[in-house]
């Protein structure tokens, strides 16, 4: 199970981050670096609480107590990500290609094959998009733009690499991607500014896995 | 043994090679925990191995794998954090004592995810023994496994000079029931009497008996 954060008024802003594992092995005498990376890339995201906006006191109540719930269950959350160009509706990509379904089962490495798109529906690289595989959201970017074929069907390049395996028919989620992840750190704290009517609490959220 | 060429190929790329280590216990049942150091999954000799197990949860440190002259057999010290305190209940079963262990090395392809040639598979050995650390922001289960050279260290501490332990081994062999002298109570914890009943020669000398180099065999 997961928390769903009550959305985010705007304007706000967030820091994601990809985080890799592994190393670069740099020779102190100046030798080549050569880096070995591991398993397991994912994303974290952080906000800014210093620019969630001006919010109402029910908003902020119900804020605070989503993350409070959290952490008291035992549960992962989930906050919407941001996608680049969400707010122009120009860029986004069109609608038609915002939910494809992934075309069959046990795929792994860094392509993925999807279907239900409309035919020449295009999407861009850069774009975020997030799967459900048993019950937790996967989240992963286009790292190529790609244009559905005469089937609907297409190969999406995507980073990083698959880390669980999506079921047939799955929908991948580009109109509204979401990540999911534990709050980081034991501890949460928030401050509240009585003049300024504001709140703000640090969030920040990395993938389990 | 050389590494397959096809890692070899993969570890030597301009590409920052996609590496792995891949940890398995054999559990008796048999029961398998099969686990990646890294999220994701990665399937090789019709073993699919897990970022994380639902009940023994994920790799935490895998230790160097270290030798030494002497009384030392290769070993090395892999922890896990299990999610439950009844896996590491599970984890510290007596019975667990001498389940096989293994760590491989791998790489993975980056684009079809798939393990690439065959990993090299660096050490087969046993548990030897379990340890559990609690603390504020960890519980981890230190498993220590030893090659399965290990049993040549055992000792025979428990072989007897008598008749009952001559057939514990060779069954219905009646040998010693008519050797005088090792029909004798062994002394334990006391010196033998001024005129001990050493066995010299005879049943010690000629082998088969494991105990036949006669150290600290007193009767």
């Amino acid at each position: 199970m997961a928390i769903t954060l009550p959305p985010l008024p705007r304007p706000w802003r967030a820091s994601p981050t990809l985080v890799d594992f592994g190393a670069d092995l740099t020779p102190p005498l100046g030798g080549p670096i050569q880096r070995v990376t591991r398993l397991g890339s994912r994303f974290k995201l952080t906000l800014d609480p210093a620019d969630y906006g001006l919010i109402t006191k029910t908003y902020a109540s119900n804020l605070l107590a989503a993350l409070l719930k959290a952490r008291a269950t035992g549960q992962t959350v989930i906050l919407p990500f941001p996608q680049m160009g969400a707010s122009r509706a120009n860029d986004v990509a069109p609608a038609n290609a915002l939910t494809p379904l992934v075309d069959g089962a046990g795929q792994s490495g860094t392509v993925l094959n999807v279907r239900g798109l409309a035919v020449g529906a295009q999407l861009l690289a850069g774009q975020f998009g997030s799967v459900t595989v048993s019950g937790r959201s996967y989240l992963y970017v286009l790292t190529d733009s790609v244009t559905a074929n005469a089937l609907g069907k297409a190969a999406l390049n995507i980073a990083p690499m698959l880390r669980a395996s999506p079921a047939d028919g799955a929908a991948m989620s580009f109109a509204s991607p979401q990540i999911e992840g534990w709050l980081s750190g034991m501890e949460q704290s928030w401050s509240v500014e009585r003049l300024m009517l504001g709140l703000q609490v640090p969030i920040s959220i990395m993938e389990a896995d | 043994m050389a590494l397959a060429s096809g890692l070899t190929a993969a570890l030597g790329d301009t590409l920052s090679p996609l590496v792995f280590h891949a940890f398995e216990l054999v559990l008796p049942g048999p029961a398998y925990i099969r686990l990646l150091d890294g999220a994701g999954s990665a399937t090789f000799s019709s073993k699919t191995f897990v970022g994380r197990d639902a009940t023994y949860g994920a790799l935490g440190a895998i230790s160097t794998i270290e030798d030494s002259l002497e009384a030392r057999t290769p070993r090395y010290q892999i922890e896990l954090e299990p999610p439950t305190t009844a896996a590491i209940t599970t984890l510290s079963a007596p019975s667990l004592q001498g389940a096989q262990a293994s760590l491989w090395f791998g790489a993975v392809d980056r684009t079809t995810g798939q393990v690439i040639a065959t990993p090299e598979l660096l050490l087969v050995g046993e548990l030897d023994y379990v340890t559990a650390a609690l603390d504020q922001s960890s519980r981890r289960v230190s498993l220590y496994i030893a090659s399965a050279f290990e049993r040549l260290f055992a000792g025979d501490e428990a072989a007897r000079l008598t008749p009952a332990f001559h057939k514990s081994i060779w069954p219905g062999e009646l040998g010693l029931d008519f050797v005088v002298d090792a029909t004798a109570d062994p002394y334990w914890g006391v010196s033998a009497p001024v005129t001990p009943g050493i066995v010299s020669g005879g049943a010690a000398g000629t082998g088969g008996f494991r105990g036949s180099s006669g150290q600290g065999l007193v009767f």
